[in-house]
């Protein structure tokens, strides 16, 4: 066997390890369930565990997952925000130290859940969201859940 | 494909490799922290050693947290934090209240629990020879009962000498026979692990027999194995309370005999001959001034002049005042009381969910052992609750203490006016013929005494309020509605003995007017540095003055310059 052949064939080798480890890895991470919709895959990463646990004595847990508040409901802005929020997050419970002990929404999640918020109770609520969408009330310093804070989770604002 | 490029693909491979096995270690590691920590493998813990580098071996995150306690000098807040600077250059006014009392000369911000022992040996309120020196020429040496909520070797010392005996010995005969190093793991061990928790399961426990028997006068049941019953929330907070509370050492009443030595020395250590013997002294045991402060009630400040009133006959100060000869009572961080009647406890919110919040600690929720001012992980302590943002939340902390802060200095500034004039009108009535034809000194004292004693009582009470206050570490924050109350009453009682001072001197012909000191005139009294030999006492990184923005802060506090704090939040 030549030099060549040797280099090729270990090559072949870290690449089917790479392979199998890549595969491990995302079995090992339960990969798979973050192509789901289950609101039990936010809570693979423990530090959801607070918030995952108010969620399930929620009013909202019967009607809601997760992401119906948490991600934009059509099908390609949903995708790029799931890949977009789950690569920084994997990022930052990868690397940083200090995380924070009680998160805060970011801008982008608050006008999502905003989003949702009308999306789903629109019928009894277009009476007040219409004036809100006028000029002069587009200060957006209300939002739904500037009231109705508890709905979803207690903590974790 | 050429051998260099083949190269090129292996090194990236294994490169990448090396990443995947890191990653998938690091999700390993965080799976694993995430399941709840274990309290098993405690054989070997005991209250025989209660050495936290040996407890902590069984909990090293803990042990990690409470050492970081060690370098954490330097994190002040606005009134407390543990930057320790000399709090009476910050409050000249407290040498005017301590005036004849060890206090007077030597009183910094502490530091963290970690120093509690090592902060207590180090200060000069603790040096017969410094104080016996600087005007205090009774002062015989602090007894042992100082070192109740010191020392982590608590219940060994109480143990090998006795309860009444380990109070009423002398605090560095005691240090002197302890056994052990004179380190930190050994004679200088402060606050340490089993000093809340049991050896057998780390479950909390109170472990102070004053404390104990303090609660169970209150109407807490008590428990071999936790000192008293009571269920885990409750007991976050009474852990707590059985050190940062109002104390004073009660005369037993009887003589105990106790080691003593040939030669007391402010040293660790036996030298020059020293000899330790066995002597009779008047008995004195720690107790907690709680008998009108049932359980389940808030706290109010009037029970502690019931009580002290109650015990007066064995009990009728803590210091005879230099200046104006009252009976004054010392306050001494009654953090425990303030508390009882705030909001948060009545809503069930415990000493350690703000004081020791739950963090993370890699996918772990742990309890923070770096205890410390929750201001400095808003975050974590408030947020557990409080849904509004940090910035907001530190705001309303600042609010509050500032406004607190505001009152509590103005009823300081009263009690100094009045402790002024008492003394203007002592040394007044000295001069008036009356008074000066008693040839006897001491009874010349007396007569004057018994004629001032209105206002010396008011002396007394407008104090220990200023002076609650000013000892409770939060600058009314555990309690904000109760606070101002207090230092209402303080300026009160206060104005109330300027116009018995004036009302008497009148009475005797004397022409006064009723004086009104604020922060410029403390300035001037403001204490130096202390100094030993010629050098400053405390070196680097203890500070001995107080810090310029925390001056210009209180400068600004009375009158309250609210163009200063609307812009500067």
């Amino acid at each position: 066997m030549g030099k060549k052949a040797i280099l090729f064939s270990l090559l072949v080798l870290i690449m089917g390890a790479l392979v199998g480890g890549g595969f491990f890895i995302f079995y090992n991470a339960n990969g798979l369930s973050y192509l789901s919709s289950d609101s039990a895959a936010c809570n693979n990463c423990h530090v959801m565990h607070e918030v995952y646990d108010d969620y399930n004595k929620s009013s909202h847990k019967a009607v809601a997952r997760c992401i119906d508040c948490h991600l934009p409901h059509t099908f390609f802005r949903k995708w790029v925000a799931k890949a977009e929020s789950g690569l920084g997050h994997m990022m930052v419970f990868t690397f940083e130290k200090n995380l924070p002990t009680h998160f805060e929404a970011n801008e982008k999640t608050k006008k999502w859940v905003q989003e949702n918020c009308i999306s789903c109770h629109k019928d009894y609520v277009e009476n007040i969201t219409n004036p809100t969408l006028k000029a002069q009330h587009q200060d957006q310093s209300l939002s739904c859940v500037s009231c109705h804070k508890n709905v979803g989770h207690k903590r974790n604002y | 494909m050429k051998t260099k490029g083949l190269l090129v693909l292996i090194i990236i491979g294994i490169v990448l490799g090396i990443g995947i096995a890191w990653f998938s270690a690091d999700i390993g590691a965080k799976k694993s922290e995430s399941v709840a920590i274990k309290t098993e493998n405690l054989q070997g813990l005991s209250d025989d050693n209660p050495d936290f580098a040996v407890w902590g071996a069984r909990f090293p995150d803990y042990l990690d947290m409470y050492l970081k306690m060690k370098d954490s000098t330097h994190t002040a807040t606005e009134f407390a934090g543990s930057y320790p600077y000399s709090k009476i250059n910050r409050y000249p006014q407290l040498t005017m209240f301590w005036d004849g009392y060890a206090f007077k000369y030597d009183y910094n911000q502490n530091r963290s629990h970690y120093y509690s022992q090592i902060d207590q040996m180090d200060t000069l309120r603790n040096n017969k020879e410094y104080l016996n020196s600087h005007g205090l020429k009774a002062f015989d040496g602090q007894p042992g009962a100082c070192m109740n909520c010191h020392t982590g070797n608590l219940q060994n010392l109480v143990k090998k000498f006795g309860w009444i005996e380990f109070n009423t010995m002398k605090y560095w005969t005691i240090i002197k026979m302890m056994e052990g190093p004179n380190t930190v793991h050994g004679k200088k061990m402060g606050s340490t692990c089993a000093d809340c928790h049991n050896p057998d399961d780390m479950s909390l426990r109170v472990t102070r027999p004053a404390a104990i028997k303090a609660f169970i006068a209150r109407g807490y049941e008590s428990d071999e194995k936790h000192g008293i019953k009571a269920d885990r929330q409750e007991m976050r907070s009474l852990v707590c309370m059985q050190c940062h509370v109002e104390y004073y050492n009660q005369p037993t009443g009887k003589k105990v005999t106790v080691k003593a030595e040939t030669n007391y020395q402010e040293i660790p250590e036996f030298r020059e001959g020293n000899k330790i013997i066995e002597v009779q002294a008047n008995g004195i045991e720690l107790t907690y001034p709680w008998k009108f402060w049932k359980k389940g009630e808030p706290f109010r400040i009037e029970m502690f002049d019931d009580y002290y009133e109650s015990v007066r006959d064995s009990f009728p100060y803590d210091f005879i005042h230099a200046s104006t000869k009252a009976p004054i009572l010392k306050m001494q961080h009654p953090e425990a009381e303030l508390y009882s009647g705030s909001v948060h406890a009545a809503n069930g919110v415990s000493c350690a969910d703000c004081h020791m919040p739950y963090t993370r600690k890699g996918a772990k929720k742990v309890t923070n052992h770096f205890i410390a001012s929750p201001l400095l992980d808003v975050n974590a302590s408030c947020k557990s609750c409080h849904t509004q943002n940090e910035d907001y939340l530190k705001n309303q902390v600042k609010d509050i203490q500032r406004m607190v802060a505001a009152n509590i200095r103005s009823a300081e500034y009263a009690v100094a006016s009045l402790i002024q004039d008492i003394t203007t009108l002592r040394s007044e009535m000295l001069k008036l013929q009356e008074f000066a034809k008693i040839a006897d000194k001491k009874q010349q004292e007396i007569e004057i005494t018994k004629i001032l004693t209105p206002a010396l009582e008011l002396h007394r009470k407008s104090q220990m309020r200023a002076d609650f206050m000013n000892a409770e570490n939060s600058s009314g924050f555990h309690n904000p509605r109760e606070s101002n109350r207090i230092a209402l009453q303080a300026v009160k009682y206060a104005k109330d003995g300027q116009n018995e001072v004036l009302a008497i001197a009148m009475k005797y012909g004397i022409k006064m007017q009723a004086s009104k000191l604020g922060f410029e005139d403390m300035r001037k009294i403001a204490p130096k540095p202390s100094e030993v030999n010629n050098k400053r006492y405390y070196e680097s990184p203890l500070q001995d003055d107080a810090p310029k923005d925390l001056l210009k802060l209180d400068k600004n506090l009375v009158p309250y310059n609210y163009r200063v704090f609307s812009n500067q939040k």
